[in-house]
């Protein structure tokens, strides 16, 4: 067979991280190739570096049997390259037809053919067998699933050859998966080649051929979907030697000192459960299972919350994040560059900032004990910096997240809700992260831990709540840890998952 | 620790100084050219010219900080101006009548930050349609015209000298020292940066982002107005029309001082001393005989050239950092 494209030991390294490592990858024509892996483990920016948003290191890529050094977005459109991503990047407020022809409308003398345009998509859309989409309607009103099959034939008629799909059943329901598994059929039948992304691993073994393991940035193995399992794949992308060294048998848990009860919002029904102190609880889910909504909705930053929320005992009304961080409430968000820091100020502006209440008289703040506590833990959480006043937009990834663990410790917090605290931070710094995890929870404050990857979890948790749609799908106990049990929770309806 | 500190002050020093030292090289310049320059009346004039814009610019510089604009202090202090003119011409004590129209600018600037806050709408629309009011109102109720008829007194303190200086450059003094201060070391301070810098995140730890959102505007229209009264002092009149350059003049000078329209980047000494630069091509422009038209072109290139290099550094900084 064929080979579309090639990649030879490409490297890309960031500040701090290596993001790929050697990584060598092939794909064949009219093949659905599937790449599977944790959060991190460099599929993404391998997908970056084929449609030319980034650029390797090291190593080379072969398309269509020619040699290229580097690539260009423009390039890899011209070559055939087309990503339809996890959240689609449409132009929500323009009809079906303008969106596949965004960019390259064909017209005469400056004026569009309106009535070429719609035939072809009618067209494309009789090639992949699904006819269902109305093309006059605004992409902002369409299904995600059909928003995807906008994106497809978006993707077709600029010729793409290869197509990637990222994530892209994420938020489809399974009849909405069905489909789209029947149009990628279509595509490979038409000689298309497919580079597939997914966390979901039973479908893997339903659309493609074969299958590439990434781990921490290296390929662990590819192999043909006929010889392999679920299990085998599990295997090949965990197998982490992080997991049982961190957790601390030695903290000591104690009274409940947070619990919430039916909490509900526009994404999340019903959510109830507690933490004790001392307590690291991991919080489990795919993507759009709602983790980030739910915490958002404690810390009082979603106005559209409904249900109780007792701190030690007594029930507090947490309307906005001021007052939820004076209950000694802190939530550290996952995009922690736009929502956690302050990235233009230094780490002293940072590390005060969600405590210049406490360090404020009349109004003025009192800069020696600004400087102090800045300065205090610095030291005491290892924060690699050059100076107090150093702009944290230039320190690496973990590095930031410390400072961010910082600001909630200068201001007292006790209760740390977590969101992927370790996302875009490398091994080294990750350990770090965990062991300040296990020092919060030891000295008397509570971790709620939100990960979509399971390992971390599994190795620092004294509990695992699973989420799935909005709801809180099954809580698993440190003992009863396996990553079978709680991926089941995750993914399966709660019937079967208990089976 | 010492060398800790110094990190982010050089920083701002070297934005600042490097405003100080075009001044510098300016006034040098100007006192060779032109042997009027650096003459005691000469310069009194040239501060007093500056002392306007430059408290107009102090407020300006605290909506910039947080990314946000306030488009109105020019026209709002026209209309203080005008107000001012007509409650004293109609009897009104002066010391009132000045309490009354700070209240009015002050009520202008509230009314941008709850409309900003609350509607959720850019601020370059909302301070546009109140520097459009403003403006309108100051010549609907003057008729359009001049209004003179002022007690001498306003003329007395607008040409008054104290200390060697002006009055009206010392109104300024204490305007940017009082912003300095706060915004360097106040808790609001700190907000004005954290919310320049990242809504989200600001919002996130704790901070109430609507005190500081009416806050900045809030400051912006009362120092629009104390820049009214001072205009009223200055011209010994009302004119309904002169606000008009104000707007965008303040924003000039926050911006020549060193301040980023994206936010979370400037200083009230910065913006004073961008105030100056402005005002020292205006007078060295009539002192040479150039063509005044030249001085809008001078400053116009001036604003570019000080952005542009703010970004060229900032671009050599995410370059290493790529690498």
């Amino acid at each position: 067979m064929e080979k579309v494209l090639e990649v030879k030991n490409i490297s890309k390294e960031f500040p701090g991280v290596k993001a790929l490592e050697d990584v060598s990858f092939d794909l064949y024509k009219g093949e659905v190739h599937a790449i599977v892996g944790e959060n991190g483990a460099g599929k993404s920016t391998l997908i970056k570096i084929l449609t030319g948003a980034y650029t390797s290191d090291k190593g080379e890529i072969i398309i269509f049997g020619k040699k290229y050094e580097k690539l260009e977005p423009i390039l890899t459109q011209t070559l055939g390259i087309a990503a339809v991503y996890q959240e689609m990047v449409l132009a929500n407020d323009l009809n079906v037809v303008d969106n596949v022809f965004l960019g390259i409308e064909p017209s005469k003398y400056g004026f569009i053919k309106s009535k070429e345009k719609k035939a072809k998509v009618i067209e494309l859309m009789k090639s992949i067998g699904y006819e269902g989409l109305p093309i006059d309607a605004v992409v902002r009103s369409l299904s995600a699933a059909q928003q995807g099959i906008v994106a497809i034939l978006r993707a077709l008629i600029r010729n793409a050859k290869i197509i990637i799909f990222d994530e892209p059943t994420a938020s489809l329901s399974s009849k909405e998966v069905d489909v789209l598994f029947k149009v990628i059929n279509t595509l490979k039948s038409q000689h298309i080649s497919i580079i597939y992304i997914s966390h979901r691993l039973e479908e893997i073994f339903k659309i493609a051929d074969r299958v590439t393991v990434m781990k921490d940035g290296k390929v662990v193995d590819t192999k043909g979907i006929q010889s392999t399992n679920v299990d085998e794949l599990i295997k090949l992308m965990v197998g982490r030697n992080v997991s049982n060294d961190f957790y601390d048998p030695t903290r000591r848990i104690g009274k409940e000192i947070f619990r919430c009860e039916n909490i509900t919002n526009y994404k999340v029904k019903n959510i109830s459960f507690s933490l004790k102190s001392g307590e690291i609880v991991g919080l489990y889910g795919l993507i759009g299972s709602g983790r980030t909504e739910l915490a958002m909705s404690i810390f009082g930053a979603d106005k559209s919350t409904y249900g109780d929320i007792y701190i030690e005992g007594k029930k507090v009304h947490l309307k906005s994040p001021e007052k939820a961080s004076r209950y000694k409430l802190s939530y550290l968000p996952e995009d922690r560059r736009r929502q956690g820091l302050a990235l233009q100020m230094g780490v002293k502006f940072n590390i005060n900032l969600a405590s210049y209440n406490k360090i404020s008289n009349f109004g003025f703040v009192d800069i020696k004990k600004e400087r102090l506590v800045a300065a205090d833990l610095v030291k005491a959480l290892g924060i690699k910096t050059p100076s107090l006043s150093q702009i944290v937009s230039n320190l690496s990834g973990g590095t930031q997240q410390k400072v961010v663990v910082a600001k909630w410790l200068a201001a007292n917090s006790k209760i740390f809700l977590m969101d992927e605290p370790t996302v875009g931070i490398d091994v080294g710094a990750k350990a770090e992260i965990y062991n300040l995890i296990n020092q919060l929870a030891k000295s008397g404050g509570t971790v709620l831990f939100i990960s979509s990857y399971m390992p971390e979890l599994m190795g620092i948790c004294d509990r695992i709540l699973v989420m799935k749609d909005g709801k809180i799908a099954g809580e698993v106990k440190r003992q009863d840890f396996t990553e079978d049990r709680i991926l089941a929770l995750a993914i399966k309806n709660q019937k079967e998952a208990n089976v | 620790m010492n060398e800790i500190s110094r990190g982010k002050f050089s920083f701002q020093l070297n934005t600042q100084t490097l405003v100080f030292i075009v001044l510098v090289a300016l006034w040098v310049f100007l006192s060779i050219a032109s042997s009027h320059f650096f003459n005691i009346n000469n310069i009194r004039n040239l501060f007093s010219q500056e002392a306007i814009v430059g408290v107009l610019a102090v407020g300006q510089l605290y909506t910039i900080i947080t990314a946000g604009i306030d488009l109105s202090v020019g026209s709002v202090a026209a209309l203080t101006n005008v107000v001012l003119t007509l409650l004293v011409i109609n009897g009104m004590p002066i010391p009132w009548a000045i309490i009354l129209v700070l209240l009015l600018a002050t009520g202008f600037g509230i009314a941008n930050g709850v409309i900003i806050y609350e509607l959720n709408m850019p601020p370059f629309i909302v301070t546009l349609g109140t520097m459009s009011i403003a403006a309108g109102a100051a010549l609907l109720i003057s008729g359009g015209t001049n209004i003179s008829g002022l007690p001498i007194s306003f003329a007395n303190f607008g040409s008054g000298i104290f200390l060697g200086m002006p009055n009206l450059f010392w109104l300024l003094i204490i305007a940017v020292v009082i912003g300095e201060i706060v915004l360097r070391f106040s808790k609001f301070g700190k907000y004005v940066y954290a919310v320049g810098s990242s809504v989200e995140a600001a919002r996130l730890s704790g901070v109430n982002v609507r005190r500081v959102i009416y806050g900045v505007y809030t400051i912006s229209g009362f120092l629009a107005g104390v820049g009214g009264v001072m205009l009223t002092a200055r011209l010994w009149m009302g004119v309904p029309t002169a606000g008009a350059d104000y707007n965008l003049n303040s924003i000039a000078a926050a911006a020549i001082g060193g301040a980023s329209l994206f936010g979370a980047q400037g200083t009230v000494i910065g913006a004073f001393l961008g105030a100056i630069v402005m005002s020292t091509i205006y007078n060295g422009t009539v002192l040479l005989n150039i063509n005044p038209f030249w001085q809008e072109i001078i400053v116009g290139a001036l604003i570019i050239g000080t952005v542009a290099l703010d970004q060229i550094k900032k671009r050599q900084k995410y370059t290493y950092t790529k690498k």
